[in-house]
């Protein structure tokens, strides 16, 4: 039998892929290393390929329609807004991200705003600063932050966490807008679920988004959410940039709509300088870093990898993210928590 | 009202076709239908035939109690107007999956109803077993005031909790075996460490893993060919002297027979049992004439407000399934891949606007 081809399409050729090897050591696979600078160039790779391993972009349609032999497709991050899944559902493609790989790590950072801008640390660390003045009235008023009610958007791995973080840790009375979440999640977690995104906004003092970008997601907190949140209330975007109409929030904060906001990503990145959110005192910001730490650094190309070897096994992927591709493929793969065939009928 | 759903039409299998057994009516099963405008039936035949007769005119099924065979499966999914089957309860081991798959059947079930209930008679049995309850409560009542049964007596906090299947119970017991001090680890294939991290449990690689460990061992699988008989005589082997087994699953998951030679031999310390591998249980059977077994009778799920919340999620899954949706709780997932594409499934009150209510 020929070796199996995993192709790993990255910014360097160079790359010691010392997970790679480690979670696939059982499988006869080779490892070809890739960095292509076009759209041609990524097609070309990953003709052929029994495996495909994204640390940067290329997933686009084209690409995906070139990989004729492929069975997964493995992203390193969370996100995969930048891969064409309806085209690799289409060509019998698995698609799996890093779930859970640094949800710790994002909901500490959207816990971190939270609190930061409860009280206000930033604003007051650059006033004192800059300017020596102690004056804090700027900074009124301070609320108690176990008497105010979160708003997540959004209940996955991140969303939980940051529920049992601020919910449970702080006591917040926590909502949850997710229409897909099933109750018993809810129940788990002792959270309110709501119905309408315009409601969580109306209750909520902090709203803190994390959801995947996809076609329902993107603008999905446009001027119409901004109008139904408090003036006292602040937003947190620790997920996509393009979930939040940018727009859209700079107007609502210039106008005293919302109190403040708490950035780690933006529509364009890296953010232009020029961008008014970046002059505003009100808004916090960070580089898009929020699942950084030096865990996920290693935890990422593990998941990737054990993914891409469950498939390469004929299992079925724990984070598979397109699981309406079964319906090309043979129902040989085995779905988590299906059951084998029963035996025993009795109780 | 859905104009979708108003030629929708709901079956409703009672035991044998006999209604009103679980409930004194069926308001809970059928509030889901009428909130849409669908057309609620309820089943009263008695043969097989007549059954596949009346599921020619039925969207989608649902059974409280009733024998699915796995002959009505061919008369459904790709091959007829019932698209699925809800099943009231946990437990799915009546049903054959397999011949759904191939015929396009989608099976659901009420997916978590009673994990409260479920995870609180688990605890109820851990502690009535770890405190040697049964024997003293006995003793006491016998005019026997001793302490001289007492040792060996585990602490408890410090005590390790071994966990078999970390599904939404197994992850209720988790917690509230955290609540006591307690160190937790699970066997479960398809839960990642990193989902375990969660729920502060630590996830080890093999069952055998938790019989060597653990002072309590809980199941809390489904019984399928794979967990059948999962704890058994090589298992008790395995366990501490010291150690307890509790069942609230289901009774095969357990070799009674090697259980009740473990417990003659002292491998173990006891049992705590809700569930058997006959049941009603055989008076004879000599695991309720220990002293250090403690047993129920199969009830471990029950309280109104489970079986309550069972019933309405019944009718919501059964709604679903007839408009289109993937249920909350699929238990066949890999009919996925023989049936068209479906919407995912969302929560009753979006179902609802979606649905134009």
């Amino acid at each position: 039998m020929t070796k199996q081809r995993v192709v790993v399409l990255g910014p360097n050729t160079d790359d010691p892929l010392h997970h790679e090897r480690a979670e696939m050591a059982d499988l006869d696979v080779e490892f070809i290393q890739e960095s292509p600078q076009s759209e041609g160039e990524a097609i070309e790779a990953v003709r052929g390929a029994d495996a495909i391993m994204m640390r940067g972009g290329w997933g686009t349609e084209q690409v995906i329609r070139a990989a004729d032999q492929a069975k997964v497709l493995a992203v390193y991050s969370h996100g995969f807004n930048h891969i064409d899944v309806d085209a690799a559902t289409d060509m019998g493609i698995i698609v799996t991200n890093g779930a859970g790989m640094c949800a710790e790590e994002v909901s500490n950072q959207a816990v971190t705003m939270a609190l930061a801008l409860n009280r206000q640390v930033v604003q007051t660390t650059n006033q004192l600063r800059d300017t020596g003045n102690w004056d804090r009235s700027p900074f009124l008023p301070i609320e108690p932050i176990d008497e105010q009610t979160l708003g997540i958007v959004g209940f996955g791995n991140i969303g939980r966490q940051v529920a049992r973080k601020l919910g449970q840790g702080w006591r917040m009375e926590t909502l949850v807008y997710d229409p897909y979440v099933a109750p018993w999640i809810i129940r788990e977690y002792n959270v309110e679920q709501v119905f309408e995104i315009n409601e969580l906004c109306e209750r909520s003092d902090y709203i803190i988004v994390v959801v995947p970008l996809n076609t329902e997601t993107f603008h999905m907190i446009g001027a119409e959410q901004f109008d139904h949140m408090k003036e006292s209330a602040y937003y947190i975007n620790v997920c996509r940039g393009s979930v939040t109409d940018e727009p859209a929030m700079i107007d609502a904060l210039k106008s005293g709509k919302i109190r403040g906001a708490g950035l780690d990503v933006f529509e364009q990145e890296p953010v232009d300088p020029k961008n008014p959110l970046l002059q505003m005192n009100n808004v916090i910001t960070a580089m898009h870093l929020a699942g950084a730490s030096t865990r996920s650094a290693w935890l990422a190309p593990q998941r990737a990898s054990q993914q891409v070897a469950a498939v390469l096994r004929g299992e079925w992927p724990s984070a598979g993210q397109n699981p309406e591709v079964t319906a090309k493929l043979e129902a040989k793969t085995r779905m988590p928590g299906s059951a084998g065939k029963i035996n025993n009928p009795a109780s | 009202m859905s104009t979708e759903a108003k030629n929708i039409r709901v079956l409703y299998l009672g035991p044998s076709g006999r209604p009103g057994v679980y409930t004194e009516d069926l308001d809970q099963q059928s509030r889901a239908a009428k909130e849409m405008g669908a057309e609620f039936v309820v089943y009263d035949g008695n043969s097989e035939g007549e059954l596949i007769e009346a599921l020619k005119d039925t969207d989608v099924a649902m059974s409280q109690g009733h024998g699915i065979s796995p002959s009505l499966f061919r008369h459904m999914g790709n091959n007829g107007r019932c698209k699925g089957l809800i099943s009231f309860g946990h437990g799915y081991d009546g049903m054959d999956l397999d011949t759904a798959v191939k015929n396009g059947v989608i099976l659901a079930n009420t997916a978590s109803f009673g994990t409260e209930e479920v995870s609180n008679q688990t605890m109820m049995h851990f502690l009535v077993c770890s405190r040697k309850f049964v024997l003293h409560d006995k003793l006491v009542k016998n005019g026997t005031w001793t302490r001289e049964h007492l040792a060996p007596m585990g602490h408890i906090a410090g005590q390790t909790f071994g966990i078999i299947g970390l599904g939404d119970i197994g992850r209720a017991v988790a917690r509230k075996a955290l609540s006591f001090g307690m160190k937790v680890i699970a066997y479960d294939p398809f839960v990642s460490s990193w989902d375990a991290k969660e729920y502060n449990v630590e996830m080890v690689g093999t069952p055998q893993e938790i019989a060597k460990r653990s002072d309590y061992v809980s199941p809390h699988t489904y019984l399928t060919s794979e967990t059948y008989h999962m704890v058994n005589a090589e298992f008790f082997d395995m366990m501490k002297a010291t150690a307890y087994l509790i069942n609230c699953s289901r009774g095969p998951v357990v070799d009674e027979k090697a259980l009740i030679d473990a417990l003659r031999k002292k491998k173990i310390a006891g049992a705590g049992l809700d569930v058997f591998e006959q049941e009603p249980v055989d008076p004879s059977n000599p695991l309720l004439k220990m002293d250090n077994v403690s047993v129920t009778s199969h009830y471990a799920s029950y309280s109104e407000t489970a079986w309550n919340r069972a019933n309405t999620q019944l009718g919501q899954e059964a709604m679903r399934v007839a408009l289109g949706y993937w249920p909350m709780s699929l238990i066949n997932p890999d009919v996925r891949s023989t049936v068209k594409p479906r919407k995912w499934a969302v929560s009753w009150e979006v179902m609802l606007a979606e649905q134009g209510n």
